[in-house]
């Protein structure tokens, strides 16, 4: 009997594991697909946290072991038939989605259009009464969230004081790019403001370890190290907050399991296959899961996740508050996949 | 079939099997829509056909019908995920590593955050060569009372037993910290240091170990004289025990030598020290320069109050340079060089707690922790050292030593050379780990250390 079930087994695992080299069914369509329509109505997930060093140690270590014991892959390279990109039409290109919108490559944008980028409004106005409403000290970028007088939210990032403009530009410029190029990007403005016009809010707190209010010192010692004008304001990039619950980052590799439209394992879009040519180009070495972001938005009576980039301030050798060291733009942050 | 299996080892003809269907299988991707042939992609007519479809298609935005362009997630995608031997593992580290970081963001945070004034500070670390790794648990109170006084008191014990309880306190007289009084005290245990005899030939063989109780009180002035430039001016007296060491693997000093070929092995001593140290630190990180140096010199008087007729100079210099190679400053050649000698005055003697040893991961990492013993010594190291990223390096190192009765007594052919490799991770920006593997003529010898001096 033993004997019975050991030889039954061994076909049976073979059967299984050739079975998930099956992927998908394919589809034969006389007119190209332009809208792969994701945006059905769907239960409000749960936020996704992310862990930064997590995340580093998962995309460096973690998911490249993966990939070297990925026989398929290897067997593929072997005799050069890559993995094609499940999401492509017909012709060969991506379709719109929640993910991705047809622009500039598509139909020209002008150069008003380019300019203006995401940008729908006047941008904020950080005179007298803007509110800050949350603060961060510590890490790479320190900056806070300030609502404005028009009652608009935005996170607030300065300039280092030994590079001022670069990562403002930056970040500013590279959102104009991926705009044109189809992605989902935050309005990203360049603002100018004066400390003394803005108010601390009432529930501001800083430190992770041991919470505490943020005051009038901390706000002094934050703007002690970043770029100052010359007539007393400082130039920021004021990045407006996304319409929407923010459910956390769109993991790299694989898919969002609570959103039911995520059927395409993310390592096989063509679109973020294509985002690490762009970000090579950019030199948007930043390019790693936390800078993703997923918004439950509405839109026509649907709920549904909308998937964003954000955060480009490293991108033309912006990177963090120095200057770019000399790894940025050598290794990558993405998944091993793509 | 059966017997084909019995002769090829059954994992490598699952793996066989797998490979080749799961190749098959894997020619039929989840493509979504049929691709146009390679004869058709590189045709005018292809190009054709996508323009007259740009112009039929609607604006992105505009009433588009509602269809998928795939069926449905792959099948059986999440279960090669799941049996994949790597998923387990990153579930593992998930938890380990998202516990802790918490604590490391706070740590990281308080390189801008402003510290707090008092509280506890939890560090790894040791208690000098040879002592093993413990927590060092550390008071603070950077003003005291608001007097201004800074208060620390720092205790260790390490997985070796090595202890030490200090109490250190600073009277700032001038403002940052350009003037400061110091007093302080300290108890410190060694539990089972090396000894292997006096001179440059010692034997490997002879190994003993000792153990030694300080007990210190130090008072004096420092000062911060610019950003690169410190001095100090101490009085120092300690009590100094020698007993049994805690080590049941090897002899006792005091039981294996005669005391009267040793000084201060029988009774210990009490020395009453006057210190004076110049310090240029010109180095741009701390713990994992790129650019600068480092130079100390320190020059002391220490006389005998009981345990035997003891007075002598003792001279120390260290210095450091690193050295970057290229504009990246990705490849540094490091060098130091340290050079110490202890001067009896008169007819008198010099502990022999108190002479040069050199070996252990402070001095020279080829060889064991004080492997060496005589009233002069003279150390170099160089070191070349390659970032392969951010946050980690790699370096190889070669060093050679000698220890002399007199500083005229160093001989080119009297070096102990040594050599090794060592890996330098960035746990979190402030807090370098060292892992180094250095080989000398007693064998290889392994390091881990936090916030390495060199």
């Amino acid at each position: 009997m033993r004997r019975v079930v050991r030889s039954a087994l061994v076909p049976a695992l073979i059967l299984l594991a050739s079975l998930s080299a099956v992927r998908g069914v394919e589809k034969i369509s006389i007119h190209p697909i332009w809208l792969d329509f994701d945006m059905e109505n769907i239960k409000e997930p749960k936020e996704r946290k992310v862990s930064y060093f997590y995340n580093f140690f998962k995309t460096q270590f973690m998911e490249q072991g993966k990939q070297g014991l990925d026989m398929p892959r290897w067997f593929r390279a072997a005799i050069g038939k890559n993995k094609r990109a499940s999401n492509i039409n017909s012709v060969d290109e991506v379709p719109n989605s929640s993910w991705y919108t047809n622009r500039h490559h598509l139909r020209r944008m002008n150069m008003e259009a380019l300019v203006r980028g995401p940008n729908q409004g006047e941008g904020p106005d950080f005179g007298e009464g803007s509110i800050i409403t949350s603060a961060k000290m510590g890490g790479v970028n320190p900056g806070f969230q300030v609502k404005d007088r028009r009652g608009n939210a935005y996170i607030v990032k300065f300039d280092d004081a030994k590079y001022p403009e670069l990562q403002s530009g930056a970040e500013v410029i590279a959102t104009k790019i991926l705009h044109a190029a189809g992605y989902n990007v935050p309005e990203n403005y360049l603002a100018y403001l004066r400390p003394e016009d803005l108010k601390i809010g009432d529930k501001v707190k800083i430190g992770t370890d041991k919470p505490r209010p943020f005051e009038k010192k901390d706000l002094e010692e934050m703007l002690y190290s970043v770029a100052r004008m010359p007539d007393g304001r400082y130039r920021v990039m004021a990045s407006k907050f996304l319409s929407g619950k923010p459910k956390g980052p769109y993991p790299q590799v694989g898919v969002r399991l609570d959103d039911p439209n995520d059927l395409i394992p993310h390592e096989h879009r063509r679109e973020l296959r294509g985002l690490r040519v762009i970000a090579s180009w950019l030199n948007h070495w930043d390019s790693k899961e936390d800078n993703a972001l997923d918004m439950y938005v509405e839109e026509e009576g649907r709920k549904f996740l909308r998937h964003y980039l954000i955060d480009f301030g490293d991108s033309f050798g912006g990177g963090c508050t120095r200057g770019n060291t000399f790894t940025a733009g050598n290794l990558s942050w993405m998944a091993a996949r793509l | 079939m059966s017997l084909v299996i019995n002769k090829i080892p059954r994992i490598c003809f699952i793996g066989m099997i797998y490979i080749t269907l799961a190749a098959s299988g894997s020619l039929l991707a989840q493509e979504g829509e049929k691709l146009p042939s390679r004869a058709e992609k590189n045709s005018e007519s292809e190009q054709q056909v996508l323009a007259a479809n740009m112009q039929d298609t609607p604006p992105p935005g505009e009433d588009q019908p509602r269809r998928r362009i795939v069926d449905g997630r792959p099948r059986f995608y999440l279960f090669k995920r799941v049996i994949n031997p790597m998923t387990a593992l990153t579930k593992f580290t998930k938890v380990v590593i998202t516990s802790s970081e918490r604590r490391l963001l706070a740590l990281s945070e308080q390189g801008r955050a402003p510290s707090a004034e008092r509280g506890f500070k939890f560090t790894l670390g040791g208690a000098g060569s040879g002592s093993g790794m413990g927590t060092w648990v550390r008071f603070f109170d950077k003003d005291l009372f608001g007097t201004g006084i800074q208060l620390e008191v720092p205790l260790l014990i390490t997985y070796k037993n090595y202890q030490v309880f200090e109490l250190n306190t600073a009277v700032p007289l001038l403002g940052n910290q350009r003037l400061n009084f110091n007093l302080g005290g300290a108890y410190r245990s060694r539990a089972k240091d090396n000894f292997f005899g006096l001179g440059n030939d010692s034997i490997f063989s002879e190994r003993t170990k000792f153990r030694s109780i300080t007990r210190e009180l130090r008072s004096g002035f420092s000062s911060q004289m610019g950003e690169q430039w410190k001095a100090g001016l101490h009085v120092s007296y300690r009590n100094i025990g020698i007993t049994k060491s805690l080590s049941d693997s090897y002899e006792s000093t005091n039981e294996a030598l005669d005391p009267a070929t040793l000084p201060g092995l029988a009774r210990g001593a009490e020395l009453l020290s006057g210190i004076v140290t110049l310090e240029n630190d010109t180095k741009d990180n701390k713990y994992i320069p790129t650019t600068g140096g480092f130079r100390l010199l320190e020059v002391s008087l220490n006389e005998g109050l009981s345990g035997g007729d003891f007075s002598f100079w003792s001279y120390r210099l260290d210095v450091q340079q690193f050295i970057p190679l290229g504009k990246t400053n990705r490849k540094i050649l490091a060098f130091r060089m340290m050079f110490e000698t202890n001067q009896e005055k008169g007819g008198s003697e010099i502990p022999f707690f108190e002479l040069t040893a050199l070996g252990g991961a402070n001095t020279l990492r080829s060889f064991l922790n004080h492997r060496y013993y005589d009233k002069s010594g003279l150390a170099f190291l160089a070191e070349y050292r390659y970032r392969v990223w951010r946050a980690f390096d790699w370096a190889i190192f070669m060093e050679q030593g000698q220890v002399a009765p007199e500083p005229g007594d160093f001989g080119w052919k009297r070096f102990h050379p040594g050599y090794g490799f060592r890996f330098i991770i960035r746990a979190t920006p402030t807090v370098p780990v060292s892992f180094d593997f250095a080989r000398g003529i007693d064998g290889w010898r392994v390091y881990f250390r936090f916030k390495p001096s060199f």
